[in-house]
């Protein structure tokens, strides 16, 4: 086994936190045993680094909104071709179905009311 | 804008999501042919882990949000080209980590401009101030409020290394991810990425050991 410096050890540390040191752990656990300062060190870098659980996660969730968003963006850089918004009139020439739509509804309406109008006139003439 | 599908349960913990390999290639087609509802559901599976992968490597939540938003928009248009060399989640990561890498450099660009300016401005007497802080030093305040605590001091100390530093930790450290996974996503070799790991990791501890010697000298 040949010996090994502090900082031969240190350059060790990921390989002693991942087990893949082989012949060589028997010469960083002596260094490390040799010197409290680099012990001191390599148990900071154990509890960073060598657990299981996931380095300082991030404190924060996505926004709820981030699919709309991310929806939206869509919609305007493919000028409307994907994740149409129904409830939209996206500009003068957009939502051609809902204004014909709406256009014949008025229409129903107007002869509706005229139809209505002219039996009450009809009722009420002697 | 078609429903959202019914989704499977969230897995928070690594980046991948568990999928069979015959239903991720169903996806993956869907996509291709841009379904809307399967996009949506891609959306939900990864909004959480894209989101805090950008947010790790940028340190900042706006520009987090702004980013994830631009992952998912590019995967929508690029999907037609992604070949199936690699996991689905591994790919997607590339998309994130190279919009963090293009983020970041804009914003240095940003603020070396700004500086410039403001250096300007300063050597003509227009600003006569001279305790110009700038933004990004002023502490949040619940990191502030997390000051004592030693994750609050990690994510302070991974924020301060350079771009090709963080990457790395935040693959390998946060995100779990094997070196075989980084070495796809970066295209760096084994050895290169263990080597600027190494070198991140050991700058991460000084900054902690610094961070924690007051506390040690109070309680002593």
């Amino acid at each position: 086994m040949s010996a090994m410096n502090a900082e031969e050890a240190r350059e060790r540390f990921g390989d002693a936190v991942e087990g893949s040191l082989g012949e060589a752990k028997a010469a960083f656990e002596a260094a490390l045993a040799a010197d409290d300062a680099l012990r001191e060190e390599f148990a900071l870098y154990r509890q960073l680094f060598g657990g299981t659980e996931p380095l300082a996660p991030a404190p924060a969730d996505a926004p709820p909104a981030l699919l709309g968003a991310v929806q939206r963006k869509i919609r305007t850089r493919s000028q409307g071709r994907f994740f149409k918004d129904r409830f939209a009139s996206e500009g003068a020439g957009g939502g051609p179905a809902l204004s014909l739509v709406l256009g014949m509804a008025v229409l129903v309406l107007v002869a509706a009311s005229i139809v209505i109008v002219q039996q009450l006139v009809i009722v009420e003439l002697p | 804008m078609q429903p959202e599908e019914s989704l499977p349960p969230r897995w928070l913990e690594g980046f991948h999501v568990p999928m069979e390999d015959e239903q991720e290639q169903a996806l993956i087609e869907r996509l291709r042919r841009q379904d809307e509802a399967a996009f949506n559901a891609l959306v939900r599976l990864y909004e959480q882990r894209v989101f805090r992968l950008v947010l790790r490597m940028l340190g900042d939540r706006a520009e987090a949000e702004d980013v994830a938003q631009e992952v998912f928009v590019t995967i929508f248009k690029s999907i037609g080209g992604f070949r199936g060399e690699s996991k689905l989640s591994t790919w997607i990561y590339r998309i994130a980590t190279n919009h963090c890498k293009n983020r970041v450099k804009y914003l240095d660009r940003r603020a070396r401009g700004k500086k410039t300016e403001l250096d300007e401005l300063s050597e003509h007497g227009a600003v006569e101030s001279a305790s110009m802080s700038s933004s990004a030093q002023v502490s949040r305040p619940d990191e502030q409020a997390e000051a004592n605590q030693i994750e609050s001091i990690v994510r302070a100390a991974i924020a301060e290394l350079d771009e090709e530093q963080r990457e790395l930790v935040v693959l390998r450290d946060v995100e779990n991810l094997s070196y075989e996974e980084i070495q796809q996503i970066t295209g760096l070799v084994e050895g290169t990425v263990k080597s600027r790991l190494h070198r991140a990791r050991l700058q991460l501890m000084k900054a902690v050991q610094k961070a924690s010697e007051p506390r040690r000298k109070v309680r002593a």
